[in-house]
């Protein structure tokens, strides 16, 4: 027996010692997670700069989701596909909305993302709105301040429900953040959604800063506010409360029309003439502070970060470049000299793809009464002449004509839908290309855009007159932008929700979203079937449910815990 | 009779009637017997025995042989002459004399002083050593499902990553190819056990968890990979080991006369045998006058003609004014009429040479051995511009510095270099044959066309870039031999690997990236460091015919990664591109960081008496900190147990094999990375006015509550061998069950988030695995085959708690393998102009289009009624086969692999190839008036009678992937070699020399449409290629 005791020996038993001190050593807190490199929704928004930064997320996101993004959700808002617009480049694709009956289909990432970016935008102001509720009080230097900071997140998450509503109907009500996998939404009723809407707005319309005393340009102010809150007191048939708001943007702040010439484009009319409506429309004019007509301004600036660059060229105008050669064979357009090589690309023109063709409605019915006098139909407002820029050819600076052509030489459909098509100027940043000069910008410039412009305010009073039966008041509204434009005043008489929807395509085109006016007012079917002319679908086959969107399939699928219904018709 | 079960019962009886006086000794005795820490001393007469050990192949003496009186733990090495000398032994005792590589033997001492003795080089795989993970085993006293693949078989291969050496080379271990210059092919053990975390097996580098990157290893340093399979030969690494282990040892110096080897290939690389069709420019441009006229035709379909009468004829595509009036650009009309044309996907291929140096010097003395290797790798992607260059040192020391101390010291340094980024082979794709060709002149579009969809694949020729990483893996060990406890020793080991990597890019003005702002600078570095430390306690004891290993283990682990990002624009000069970032006018910065701990406990008994009963035990605590704050531990144990039937006497006959294998245990999985329970803010930017504002917003959803993912599994193997081991093999089946399965979780938009990480539900996996090895010539001609078969099948077990849970959203269902395939069903076939006329067509579709099964019958083709699961991804079986000829110095092999569906496996979406055509809404259908497409199939007209391809123009009411089975058998590897004779060379002072030819993927034989079947649509395809080489050892 003794021979096993050194079992118990010292130096065992010290060894053991090391041992037992080794693994007790780790201290478990070395798994503690500290996280290096990101911030956490619970200790991003507890600072003054902090939710100043959560802020500038909502912009960042509504910027880069809505406003002349080369997507396919902003062809939708801007009007693809209703009556001012149609897929100019190739009319007959199965994409970019020329065809109601194939395109709006539940699994179509196309136009999913009205559901899904908006979704996103809402848990964005959610997680913003608990973070200021939840700031030590010792951040703020009064409630206004804080109010000021809930009122523009509350705004946003107003905006986003906004498209939602318009395109969904009853859609879920997520009011709080979620912060674990929830799959048991259930779709809340349209009402119910207007008035949680109605709740934010009001607080936004009290508690943002004045027009004029906010932060930073670009920021919203009492002014969007009001003017969000009417259009949604319309679409809830409160007209008398939708004039209330209006009245308040239109009578209660600096705001006023532009009458004239302003701005950056004094003296450099590149096209030899302009006019205030083209000032408006200037690089750098949106934002400066004697523009009074700008209510919401979103903001682009060249060359530096966070400054990004839209595609309104490249959306709105048409695709000159591709058009081919002169007649007596030369390319016809020779374009810019860059770095030693001719482009082939208008450094006045940019290089825009033809993606959206606006209506014969849009471009031609519309201006028949006032034609030479209506100074948004001016040539340098809507450019419908375009001329051979090749010094080889016997063409030079003649005026495109394809009856020049030879016969049968040329695509007659890709001349008149891709090619040459009215372009819009007010879009077009000519010669202010600042990026990729090789290609006269690439479609993209870095011009401000409207959100909100003082017309929009002032037709949607009109519109809650036209429902009030006070036509003169309405016909009042709209004739204060005719009259700015060099028009003919309208009538009383003939002012309806019709007339409306034209004058909000003649003073708004390209800054609307032509697609949720026609849905909110309820006059998409109507008016897509007798005003959409794409060639190959007349009407894009519109039938009564494509008022509402498809409710995207994968929210359907994944909603494993509730049944979420589809829209009719799907 | 009585059985010795029952005899035992009877004695244990009797012991407990009897404890009092009498049995007090017996009772005493077996005790003894069953406690673990004892010893046993013979006490014969004592006396000393020597000898000399040398190789029966070349008779020269073996250095560090060991030594040991069978019974006991007496052992002693032999020295640099192969000479030994054993002590204080008894007569009746024999001595075992084992070294790796060679044939263990036994011989009875007999009253002998000098025992010499040749021992026998290996070669049946059952006496093989492996190791197992904080140790080594014999193969024959392994209980569970280990192994090993030796890198021998492989010298003559043109492998240039470890996993590709692997490839189909043991049943149950999954490599997937891939293409491109140094590679990476992925790899995973048995199935898929987890839905989102990593599949990838852990790697064990020379016994240390190894987190560097696998191309860092040059296959000639590895002298084998074991690999475990099952629960209890991974449990020793409980985390992450459920996805199987794979320990890579590398070479150590062998014998006392140092060796150098030197070994190189030379060959070229070019496309498998499956390549991609493109369009030539004929059916590029008619396919535009199709597709128009096919908008025409669709919109006379949705009339509802019952005849021809009325429907719109194809234009004259003879006629070459109509065909290039339908082009986009003047260039191309100019092009097809003047019949110049360009084959793209050509230009940007090129026959890329390969090439492999490797040197080596190893060395064993009594006290050091040595092995130090350096390598030279170039290999060149069939991509111009992909280029791989790696140099690796290798050096593998240990030391006897005394009796109870020795040291180790393992590094290994790589250089890694992909400078260059690669042509775009999806550009050439895409690319328009029309488009101008100016490859070569200065003043080349970056836009083809002019069109910024579709850039000039032959861009990044002007891009300057410099990509390579420096990487260090060290591990320095210390074994001691506790003085005063016989057979207890202590290891401590602490390994570093530390990766710094570069990637440094110029975009110049004429390219995409640089264009928009004079030239585009970015620099990318990247640093990961990983430490681990482990205290080992091992505990080796015999008594009799017993015998028992205990190992305890206490483990810490860190890991470390930061990246910056720093980018800049607008260069007025470009000259100094990115190596003065300061020169630019726009510049940002952009740094991410993170850290990872663990902490690991780990116990583990070995117990085997007369080494035909074994048994393995094994628990092990493991803590993560990428879990929630209350699960970072989980506990893992597992057991095993083995019986050699054939040393039972009733069965006993040295030409038979066989042994029994069993084992249950539970593994965990942590492949999630850092931080994953938490939610994360974003950042981006906005600007108002003109000053730039930073922000930041909720971008991933986290969830505390994530844990461990566990897996349960169990296994049963046998292992046999028969005619003299000429046949032998191995089989196993295996079940395991996942559970808290680490799933990425789609959530519905309306949650704000696209997903969150979650610990959900459950998995079954269940497989059965063959290895078989028969040697069928066995005299001047030889020939082997090695033949290698498995077969999984995984099932979700559990999602959310209902039994018949189904989430759609993430193709996710209760009875149904993780990789379904949700879609609709195709019933075979397009819709005919007959079926139209005729009114026998589903509401709302057309000729031209696939015909899908309305599963419900309710007339529409819909979302929610009409698909199901109509496939899975996973294969439904692999097997390889093996064989090596040889006469005389000549030998031959050639390895086939094949991964094979059917029965609705292996399935993939191969639509974007077989379907030329538009796709509808949501589907990027705008591509077909813009981009080259792929012609594996002609497209649907009214005319042409094909019946497996849509027409061009596409918009149908629902839409689906068209699946392929990717079945493919492959010629994976075939080589001959020849070796010279030894007394040619003896002559020149070269101990061996061979020479060899060898291809690899030579070539596939399926019937998946166009690109590789194993690499699907990518576009980095899978190369071939033939080298020749030498190997010579001095």
């Amino acid at each position: 027996m003794k021979k096993y005791l050194y079992l118990f020996h010292a130096e065992l038993l010290l060894l053991l010692a090391f041992t037992i001190l080794i693994f007790s050593s780790c201290n478990k807190n070395v798994l503690k997670e500290v996280p290096l490199d990101f911030l956490a929704p619970e200790n991003a928004y507890n600072t003054l700069p902090g939710i100043r930064q959560g802020v500038a997320g909502l912009y960042s996101q509504v910027r880069g989701n809505w406003f002349y993004g080369i997507n396919d959700n902003a062809t939708q808002l801007y009007g693809m596909g209703t009556d001012v617009a149609y897929y100019g480049e190739d009319p007959g694709s199965a994409r970019f909305l020329t065809d109601y009956s194939t395109f709006f289909n539940p699994s179509n990432t196309y136009i999913s993302g009205f559901w899904v970016l908006n979704y996103q935008a809402i848990q964005r102001a959610n997680v913003l709105i608990r973070g200021i509720n939840a700031a030590n009080s010792i951040i703020w230097t009064d409630d206004n301040q804080k109010n000021a900071y809930l009122a523009e997140a509350r705004f946003f998450r107003a905006f986003a429900y906004r498209i939602l509503t318009t395109y969904y109907g009853d859609v879920p009500l997520v009011d709080t953040v979620v912060t674990s996998a929830k799959v048991d939404f259930v779709r809340a009723p349209k009402a119910d959604v207007y008035s949680f809407m109605e709740n934010d707005l009001s607080f936004a319309a009290a508690h943002l800063p004045v027009p004029g005393s906010e932060e930073a340009p670009g920021r919203v102010t009492q002014g969007a506010a009001w003017d969000l809150l009417s259009e949604l007191y319309i679409n809830e048939a409160k007209y008398q409360l939708a004039i209330d708001a209006a009245s308040k943007v239109i009578d209660g702040y600096h705001y006023a029309l532009m009458k004239s010439r302003f701005g950056t484009r004094l003296g450099h009319d590149v096209f030899g003439s302009g006019d205030v409506y083209f000032d408006l429309f200037g690089y750098g004019n949106q934002n400066l502070a004697e523009n009074t007509e700008a209510i919401w301004v979103i903001q682009y600036e060249p060359l530096i970060v966070g400054g990004s660059t839209n595609a309104g060229e490249r959306v709105f105008g048409p695709a000159y470049f591709r058009m081919g050669n002169t007649p007596d064979g030369f390319a016809a357009f020779r374009g810019e000299l860059v770095n030693g090589i001719y482009t082939g690309y208008s450094d006045t023109l940019g290089r825009p793809v033809g993606w959206m063709r606006p209506t014969n409605y849009l471009s031609y019915n519309i201006w028949q009464s006032d034609w030479n006098n209506d100074i948004r139909n001016a040539e340098h407002n809507i450019k419908r002449n375009f001329y051979y820029d090749n010094p080889s050819s016997a063409y030079y600076k003649k005026k495109i004509d394809f009856s020049a052509y030879p016969p049968g030489s040329r695509n007659s459909l890709a001349d008149t839908s891709q090619y040459l098509f009215p372009y819009f100027m007010k879009i077009a940043d000519p010669s202010n290309h600042f990026d990729n000069p090789a290609q006269s910008g690439g479609g993209y410039t870095s011009k401000d855009i409207y959100a909100i412009r003082l017309p929009e305010t002032l037709l949607l009073r009109a519109e809650a007159y036209v429902h009030m039966n006070n036509l003169v008041a309405a016909a009042s509204d709209i004739n204060e932008i005719r009259r700015r434009a060099n028009a003919t005043p309208v009538e009383p008489g003939d002012v309806n929700l019709d007339y409306i929807l034209d004058e909000r395509a003649r003073e708004l085109y390209g800054e609307e979203w032509r697609s949720l006016t026609l849905r909110r007012m309820g006059k998409l079917v109507e008016r897509v079937k007798l005003y959409n002319n794409n060639p190959i679908f007349p009407g894009a086959n519109i039938q009564d449910f494509d008022t509402l969107y498809p409710i995207p399939q994968n929210q359907i699928d994944l909603n494993i815990g509730a049944k979420m219904e589809q829209n009719p018709g799907y | 009779m009585v059985s010795w079960k029952q005899k035992n019962k009877l004695n244990q009886k009797i012991i407990i009637m009897k404890i009092p006086v009498i049995k007090l000794e017996k009772y005493f005795k077996l005790l003894l017997i069953s406690v673990v820490f004892i010893s046993f001393n013979s006490t014969a007469q004592a006396q000393t025995v020597s000898g000399t050990v040398r190789s029966g192949t070349d008779n020269q003496p073996l250095t560090g042989v060991t030594v040991q009186v069978k019974g006991s733990t007496k052992a002693t090495a032999t020295d640099s002459k192969g000479h030994y000398v054993l002590r204080n032994i008894s007569t009746p005792d024999s001595l075992f004399f084992s070294y790796i590589g060679f044939k263990e033997e036994t011989i009875a001492i007999n009253g002998r002083q000098e025992v010499n003795i040749s021992l026998q080089v290996e070669v049946a795989s059952l006496d093989q050593v492996v190791v197992v993970g904080y140790g080594t085993q014999k193969k024959s006293d392994l209980t569970g499902s280990v192994v090993r693949i030796s890198m021998d078989d492989k010298s003559l291969q043109s492998n240039t990553n470890l996993f590709q050496a692997l490839s189909g080379s043991a049943p149950g271990v999954n490599v997937n190819g891939v293409g491109g210059a140094g590679g990476e092919p992925t790899i995973s053990i048995r199935g898929q056990t987890s839905l989102s975390a990593s599949d990838q097996p852990l790697i064990v580098l020379d016994g240390i968890i190894y987190n560097g990157n696998i191309s860092d290893i040059n296959i000639s340093d590895v002298e084998a990979i074991d690999i475990l399979k099952d629960a209890s030969a991974a449990a020793v690494y409980g985390s992450r080991s459920a996805n199987g282990v794979m320990i890579v040892t590398t070479k150590k110096g062998k014998t006392s006369k140092p060796v150098v080897s030197f070994n190189m290939y030379y060959g070229f690389q070019d496309m498998t045998n499956n390549p991609m069709k493109v369009m030539n420019a004929e059916q590029y441009a008619i396919r535009l006058v199709d597709y128009y006229w096919e908008q025409d035709l669709y919109n006379w379909y949705k009339t509802g003609p019952t005849s021809d009468a009325g429907k719109p004829q194809r234009p004259d595509v003879n006629n070459p004014d109509i065909v290039a009036n339908r082009l986009r650009t003047q260039e191309e009309k100019d092009n097809f009429k003047a019949g110049k044309s360009t084959d793209w996907v050509k230009e940007v291929l090129r026959p890329a040479p390969i090439q492999n140096y490797n040197l080596s010097l190893s060395g064993k003395s009594d006290r050091i051995s040595y092995f130090l290797s350096g390598s030279y790798t170039n290999e060149a992607g069939i991509l111009k511009n992909d280029n791989f260059k790696r140099l690796t040192l290798h050096t593998n020391l240990e030391s006897k510095v005394t009796d109870w101390l020795t040291l180790g010291l393992i590094s290994t340094y790589s250089y890694r270099d992909q400078s260059g980024l690669p042509v775009d082979l999806a550009a050439a794709r895409l690319a328009s044959p029309l488009a101008n060709n100016k490859i070569g002149f200065s003043d080349y579009d970056m836009y083809l066309t002019g069109e910024s969809y579709m850039p000039y694949p032959l861009n990044n020729l002007y891009v300057t870039n410099k990509n390579f990483s420096n990487d260090l893996f060290l591990v320095g060990s210390a074994k001691i031999i506790i003085p005063g406890v016989k057979g207890l020793t202590y290891e401590l080991n602490y390994s570093n690997t530390t990766s710094n990597s570069n990637n440094n890019t110029f975009y110049p003005v004429t390219t995409p990236l640089g264009s928009t702002n004079n030239g585009h600078a970015i620099k990318n570095p990247t640093l990961r460091t990983n430490w681990i430390v482990n205290n080992i306690v091992t505990y080796n004891k015999s008594i009799g015919d017993h015998q028992i290993n205990a190992t305890l283990l206490y483990s810490r682990e860190n890991s470390q990664y930061q990246t910056s990002t720093l980018d800049a624009q607008g260069f007025n000069n470009p000259v100094l591109g990115y190596n003065n970032m300061g020169l630019g006018t726009i510049a940002t910065v952009a740094s991410t960081a993170s850290e990872a701990n663990g902490i690991s406990y780990m116990a583990r008994a070995n117990y085997s008496f007369k080494s035909r009963y074994l048994l393995t035990a094994t628990i092990r605590q493991d803590g993560f900190s990428g879990f929630g704050s209350d699960h970072k531990f989980a506990t893992f144990p597992s057991i095993s147990v083995g019986w050699v039937a054939t040393d039972e006497s009733f069965l006993r006959d040295e030409s038979f094999y066989l042994k029994f294998r069993a084992s249950y245990g539970k593994n965990g999985n942590q492949g999630i990375g850092s931080y994953s329970s938490f939610s994360r803010m974003g950042t981006n930017s906005y600007v108002y006015g003109s000053a730039t504002a930073v922000a930041v917003y909720p971008s991933t959803l986290g969830n505390a509550d994530l844990r461990w993912e566990e897996t349960a599994s169990s296994n049963f193997g046998a292992d046999f061998g028969f005619l003299n081991k000429r046949i032998s093999g191995s089989i196993d089946v295996y079940k395991a069950q996942t559970t808290n399965v680490l799933v990425q979780r789609a959530l519905p938009p309306t949650a704000g988030y696209a997903s969150v990480f979650a610990n959900i539900g459950g998995i079954t996996n269940k497989g059965i695995e063959l290895a078989l090895s028969t040697i069928n010539l066995d005299g001047r001609f030889k020939w082997r085959t090695d033949f290698a078969f498995s077969l999984n099948r995984d099932k979700i077990s559990k999602l959310y708690g209902g039994q018949h849970d189904a989430d759609i959203g993430n193709s996710w269902f209760v009875g149904q393998p993780i990789n379904s395939i949700y879609d609709y069903q195709m019933s075979g076939g397009l819709w005919t102009e007959k079926d139209l006329y005729s009114g026998n067509i589903l509401k709302n579709w057309y000729p031209g289009q696939f015909k899908y099964v309305d599963q419900n019958k309710d007339g529409v083709i819909e979302a929610n009624d009409d698909r199901k699961v109509i496939g899975y991804k996973t294969p439904n079986y692999r097997f390889s086969i093996s064989n090596t000829f040889s006469y005389k110095n000549f030998s031959f092999s050639f390895f086939l692999n094949s991964i094979q569906g059917g029965n609705g496996y292996y399935m993939s979406d191969n639509g974007s190839v077989i379907n030329a055509s538009s796709a509808p809404a949501g589907y990027e259908s705008a591509a077909i008036i813009r981009t080259n497409l792929t012609a594996v199939r002609p497209y649907w007209t009214p005319e042409n009678g094909v019946n497996n391809s849509a027409g061009i123009y596409y918009a149908p009411a629902v839409w689906s992937g068209v699946y392929q089975s990717r079945s493919f058998v492959r010629l994976q590897d075939i080589s001959i070699n020849y070796k010279f004779g030894k007394a040619l060379l003896k002559t020149i002072g070269v101990e061996s020399c061979q020479v060899y030819l060898a291809g690899k993927n030579v070539y596939t034989w399926t019937n998946w449409s166009g690109w590789d079947p194993e690499t699907g649509v990518s576009n980095l395809p899978l190369m071939r290629n033939f080298i020749g080489g030498v190997r010579l050892t001095f």
